[in-house]
């Protein structure tokens, strides 16, 4: 277990979770713990911060700290951790979305601490963007 | 950018399929012939797209006057054989043009051929096999490469206005669709002959 695993790990325990996964901005998986579908699951994450940042973007709301989906049976919540990073959060319906959120926040500035300056320049947006 | 893209279209065409300086000269030097055809092939393309439902429904009702002119102009245009950037960069921009009007890229295609169809007779009836056989080389390569700008840019700019709407970037967009692509082919695997 590397130490973003660990950090997501952590974060199940605490949380009492399903499963957290860490996606970059082109849908794909920088570490997983817990997640069936793990690819799946990644692009959806991806795309849903994808949208909830253009959302807010065009109403002019700034960007997005965070968001969440209240499911029949749990939450999903996400956060970004850096402007390439996203963290997912599969939660259980038993849980305190105050305290999902508390961990969720203490678990992304501990991811912060291990990802390098290439993982922050959200430099993979090319192409669509930018013959645009 | 149209004409970004329209380059890297054209870039990623083998280059046999390219339209050749030969090729250019063999439709300015059956121009003549070919500017006969164009009032009979612009009615049948218009009564074909009419007499069929699906394509039938590409259409407002009273256009086909319009439709009709701007079709003549794209053919006269193209019997011209001025294929500079600025010509295959229209082709490019048809192919948004079909997005917005639903044309796809069946019908576009099918029609092509039809258009193919009508003048090769056409050209068997008049002209000596030889031209015909250039004539017909020079056409295949000239409408395979308006078809390949129009139906990638069909692909692309449909799939920028997804982008652009929701926020995903290419790459998102391609491991979105790459999660599943598996799938649909396992589903469908039966049609494999």
């Amino acid at each position: 277990m590397n130490d973003l695993e660990r950090v997501l790990s952590n974060l199940i325990e605490s949380t009492s979770s399903e499963s957290a996964i860490l996606v970059n901005s082109e849908g794909l998986t920088v570490a997983s713990v817990g997640a069936k579908n793990e690819d799946r699951i990644a692009v959806m994450i991806a795309s849903l911060h994808s949208m909830g940042e253009k959302f807010s973007a065009d109403l002019e709301k700034g960007g997005v700290n965070q968001f969440y989906i209240k499911t029949d049976t749990g939450y999903l919540l996400l956060k970004e951790v850096n402007k390439n990073t996203i963290i997912g959060l599969i939660a259980k319906d038993q849980a305190k979305l105050g305290l999902l959120m508390m961990y969720l926040d203490a678990s992304v500035k501990e991811i912060s601490g291990f990802l390098s300056d290439d993982d922050t320049e959200g430099s993979l947006d090319l192409n669509i963007r930018s013959i645009s | 950018m149209l004409d970004e893209i329209t380059k890297k279209i054209l870039l990623e065409l083998p280059e046999q399929t390219k339209v050749t300086e030969k090729d250019i000269q063999t439709l300015r030097t059956n121009k003549d012939f070919l500017l006969g055809l164009v009032d009979s092939i612009v009615t049948d393309f218009y009564d074909t797209l009419y007499a069929n439902e699906a394509t039938k429904a590409v259409f407002h009702e009273g256009e086909r006057p319009a439709r009709e002119k701007s079709f003549k102009a794209w053919f006269v245009k193209t019997i011209e054989g001025e294929f500079d950037l600025k010509y295959w960069s229209w082709q490019t921009f048809v192919g948004i043009l079909h997005v917005k009007r639903k044309v796809k890229n069946n019908m576009m295609i099918a029609m092509m051929g039809r258009i193919t169809d009508i003048l090769t007779t056409e050209a068997i009836k008049e002209l000596p096999t030889d031209v015909v056989i250039e004539l017909k080389t020079a056409w295949s390569k000239l409408t395979a490469t308006v078809l390949a700008l129009i139906g990638e840019s069909y692909h692309i700019f449909y799939m920028k206005a997804v982008s652009n709407v929701t926020g995903m970037n290419q790459s998102l967009l391609e491991n979105t669709v790459k999660v599943e692509i598996d799938n649909l082919i396992d589903q469908n695997m039966h049609h494999r002959m």
